[in-house]
């Protein structure tokens, strides 16, 4: 790829991920680095539950998002076009990944592998630099939205659910639904909710860091949940 | 103790070498909150986040005409990270010094200047596996709300949508 495409499409990010401090020349640094493949209508690029090893960067075409409801039935969540980072949470916390990703045209993928991606995320270079931006703005802008959304039901779920059934019941569930989106908002904004919310978070948490791992006395780490 | 060394303690910067902390302390100089400070107002333009050196922030949230307090922050967390990475965004609690603190000011000027400083490098990357690990707890949440649901009447197209089906529609497009 040249340096006029790796532009054009570092420009594209930039409008999606608006990055504090990169600049489009930074982020070609990225993705010059990536590994490009294109994939046919239908093809599969990740699938629900798979060990993630790499991340990706959607540069070309669009993705069908899918995952399994608690019923075990694949349902669409949304499609994507291109530009858009996918698969970066997997590869940042070591999880499995979280939906199937089938492109629905022909679409041009740019891999970044664990590897490389652990390596460039530890690096005070512009290269460095742009890669970890680009992603603490996708997570940041991907938290924010939630939580308003979040928020705005919060604030709507009353009237509706007092429409649809008996008045005691009605209010007993628009209370406990309120109380626990409200658990939720609080998880979205980084805060310590109660002790029940706490053990559950600890429960879930997935610790990031290797080092973390190999010494159990700093396995929390400071600022974690 | 010094601001350095405190710092120099902290799990985040536990490779950072002390002279890249002290760059970093001449760019983003410690600042002090006396107990009872407002440090942030729910609402207002961020601007501004904070990694706590020293002492304890509260953070609390309007709920009705009550402030609900929702957590304290604490020496090595980091608090109102959204003002670095979003543009117009607002604080979406209140924080207040729960007793003397000291913390570093990190504004998205700091963030320029310092953008190759390996201090900055740890902040970063401890910020991303935190809001990871925020997300990550949000979609277990979100799933066990889905499980409750489950057993659920369908509703039809005439009656209005559940809280859950709400939260379906958002999180799994399920309805």
């Amino acid at each position: 790829m040249n340096l006029k495409e790796l532009l054009t499409y570092s420009r594209a990010l930039l409008r999606v991920y608006p990055s504090p401090g990169v600049a489009p020349k930074d982020l070609a640094k990225v993705v010059e680095i990536c590994e490009f493949h294109w994939l046919d209508p239908g093809q599969l690029l990740c699938d629900e539950g798979e060990q993630a090893n790499d991340m990706y960067v959607l540069l070309e075409g669009a993705i069908r998002v899918e995952r399994l409801d608690p019923n075990g039935t694949k349902r669409e969540l949304c499609r994507l076009a291109a530009p858009a980072l996918l698969g970066h949470m997997a590869v940042i916390d070591n999880s499995p990944r979280s939906a199937s990703c089938t492109a629905t045209t022909a679409t041009l993928i740019g891999s970044l592998n664990r590897t490389r991606f652990t390596r460039e995320l530890g690096d005070a270079t512009r290269r460095g630099v742009a890669l970890r931006r680009i992603l603490l703005t996708a997570l940041t802008t991907q938290l924010n939205t939630a939580n308003n959304r979040i928020r705005q039901l919060i604030f709507e779920a009353a009237p509706v659910e007092a429409a649809t059934a008996s008045p005691k019941k009605k209010a007993q569930f628009a209370k406990t639904s309120a109380r626990e989106l409200e658990k939720i908002a609080g998880i979205l904004d980084g805060w310590r909710i109660d002790g029940t919310q706490m053990s559950q978070l600890e429960r879930m948490k997935v610790v990031l860091d290797d080092d973390a791992k190999r010494n159990p006395r700093n396995k929390r780490g400071p600022g974690s949940f | 103790m010094s601001d350095i060394q405190k710092l120099k303690e902290m799990y985040l910067f536990r490779s950072v070498p002390e002279d890249e902390l002290r760059k970093l302390c001449v760019l983003a100089p410690p600042v002090q909150f006396r107990r009872g400070v407002t440090v942030f107002q729910q609402g207002d333009v961020a601007d501004v986040a904070l990694l706590i050196i020293e002492g304890q922030l509260t953070a609390s949230v309007q709920a009705g005409a009550a402030l609900k307090r929702v957590g304290d922050i604490r020496p090595g967390e980091i608090v109102g990270e959204t003002a670095l990475y979003m543009q117009r965004s607002q604080r979406n609690a209140t924080v207040t010094a729960d007793r003397d603190s000291t913390c570093l000011l990190i504004s998205p000027d700091v963030m320029n200047r310092a953008s190759g400083n390996q201090a900055l490098v740890a902040i970063e990357r401890h910020l991303l596996g935190s809001l990871a690990r925020r997300i990550r707890g949000t979609n277990q949440a979100i799933k066990q709300i889905w499980k409750a649901e489950k057993t659920d009447k369908p509703t039809t197209e005439k009656t209005p949508m559940t809280l859950g089906q709400r939260l379906k529609s958002f999180f799994g497009g399920l309805t």
